[in-house]
């Protein structure tokens, strides 16, 4: 078979083009990440070079820089070349163990155990209730990251994962995955990621929380609120919430009035809530007691363009 | 440059299989690429600096997935041509190689790179590329023997 060569070749040439938007967003992240002005001749002809690329390979996609990327993962830490202009400087409040942020499909995470993520794409995320794992959706996944920042499991999903709910005890998680059709299945997988099983498709795009006992999962469906009972390497379903259902929705909006802020997450605490705010160009994160006036900032991302709601956590 | 995005975006797509996968390794590469580019020696030609971070981020996240949930044949294939155009005999024949002998034919085949060159990418002796690209082509010709028998 002579043309063998030739034959391959061309079959890996004629694979399928990325979509527009793909091309697209990687320009724009490149474009993000490429050297700030230098002084030195040598360093314009590269910032050019970066510059060329990510025009070429967008097709004119805009360039504009959104956020610094710093992953610290355990001891490992990634950092960007960029000065860090818009850094976060994301801190845990007094006797919490984990803070997560969500905004504009970028996670900002610490943890007491050592884990600090800044800028990793994802489109869920929560903290375990100890404040050891976090769970994160990541495109059509949902993986489970350890203590030490890596990655413990990884679950392969039909759809990108929106949302994200630790059980308390046993260690479940319950969450949202976007189906090729448009509809929103709920999931119930263990906590080693083992029997990863279907509840209810066709659900509301709320995120599903855990009765205090840890032993019901509250979701909503059809205008109201489902309950489901798991059991360990069992397939159950869903079934209409009773009377103790719906009372105590953790994570329903509460809107908190801040002078020229608009509202766009909010989580309940312990001893209050975390919740984030947007005004002035800037997504600000607060955390505190409820009351008029009361809460302490946490983060301030300035410039950030992050659309949408922002999903917050606290433990 | 458009010869840049083209090649590493196939060689992610015929190394992972996945599409969500390949968008991931070229996001990732080429933000790895341009946040480095203060510390690229501009006497070196660009392409296999770039496509040493692509073929090396694909087999990573392979490598990974593949422990965790394991890879496709059939979703290769769906990713690489859901309308079922061009050569699907030897797209199917591709699916069917390892990662690492599939990396070495999309570095030697679709890169044009020579084996000294792709050793050095994978930081592997030149040998173990010889014979991954030698055993890849076996199984290659096998299989597009027996489906064109």
């Amino acid at each position: 078979m002579p043309d063998l060569d030739d034959r391959i070749g061309r079959a890996l040439r004629g694979l399928p083009d990325a979509a527009p938007n793909v091309r697209e967003r990687v320009a724009r992240r490149a474009g993000d990440l490429a050297p700030s002005p230098p002084r030195s001749m040598r360093g314009r002809r590269l910032a050019l070079a970066g510059v060329a690329a990510a025009a070429v390979i967008g097709t004119g996609a805009a360039l504009a820089g959104t956020g610094a990327i710093h992953v610290t993962v355990g001891s490992r830490t990634q950092p960007d070349a960029r000065p860090a202009s818009p850094q976060t400087g994301l801190s845990l409040p007094p006797r919490a163990h984990g803070i997560a942020v969500l905004a504009g499909g970028r996670l900002h995470l610490r943890t007491t155990g050592g884990v600090g993520i800044d800028g990793l794409r994802a489109t869920a995320a929560e903290i375990s209730p100890n404040a050891l794992y976090v769970a994160l959706g990541q495109r059509r996944s949902l993986t489970v990251l350890s203590p030490s920042g890596r990655r413990a499991w990884t679950q392969a999903t039909a759809g990108p994962v929106v949302a994200v709910s630790w059980a308390p005890y046993p260690v479940w998680i319950g969450y949202l995955v976007i189906l090729p059709d448009g509809r929103v299945q709920l999931r119930v997988i263990e906590g080693d990621g083992d029997h990863d099983r279907p509840v209810a498709t066709g659900v509301a795009r709320s995120r599903p929380y855990w009765s205090q006992d840890g032993t019901r999962l509250y979701f909503a469906q059809d205008g109201g609120w489902m309950t489901h009972t798991p059991s360990v390497g069992r397939t159950d379903r869903g079934g209409p919430c009773g009377e103790s259902c719906g009372v105590a929705e953790p994570d329903r909006v509460r809107q908190l009035r801040r002078e020229g802020a608009e509202q766009v997450g909010f989580s309940r605490t312990t001893d209050g809530a975390i919740w984030a705010l947007r005004r002035n160009g800037a997504m600000e994160v607060w955390w505190g007691p409820t009351r008029p006036g009361g809460g302490k900032a946490l983060l301030v991302m300035r410039g950030t363009s992050a659309p949408g709601r922002v999903q917050v956590s606290l433990r | 440059m458009e010869l840049h995005w083209d090649g590493a975006w196939r060689a992610a797509l015929a190394i992972t299989g996945r599409t969500a996968m390949a968008e991931d390794v070229a996001q990732d590469a080429f933000e790895r690429a341009f946040a480095a580019l203060g510390r690229f020696d501009e006497r070196r030609p660009f392409a296999p600096w770039l496509h040493r971070i692509v073929v090396n981020r694909a087999l990573d996240l392979v490598r990974a997935e593949r422990r965790l949930v394991g890879l496709d044949e059939a979703a290769a294939l769906q990713a690489w041509g859901p309308d079922g155009g061009g050569d699907r005999d030897a797209l199917t024949a591709l699916a069917a190689l390892s990662a690492e002998r599939r990396a070495v034919v999309v570095l030697r085949h679709l890169l044009g790179y020579s084996p000294p060159e792709i050793a050095e990418i994978l930081g592997v002796p030149v040998g173990t590329v010889n014979s991954r690209l030698g055993r890849a082509l076996t199984e290659l010709r096998v299989a597009l023997e027996v489906r064109d028998a």
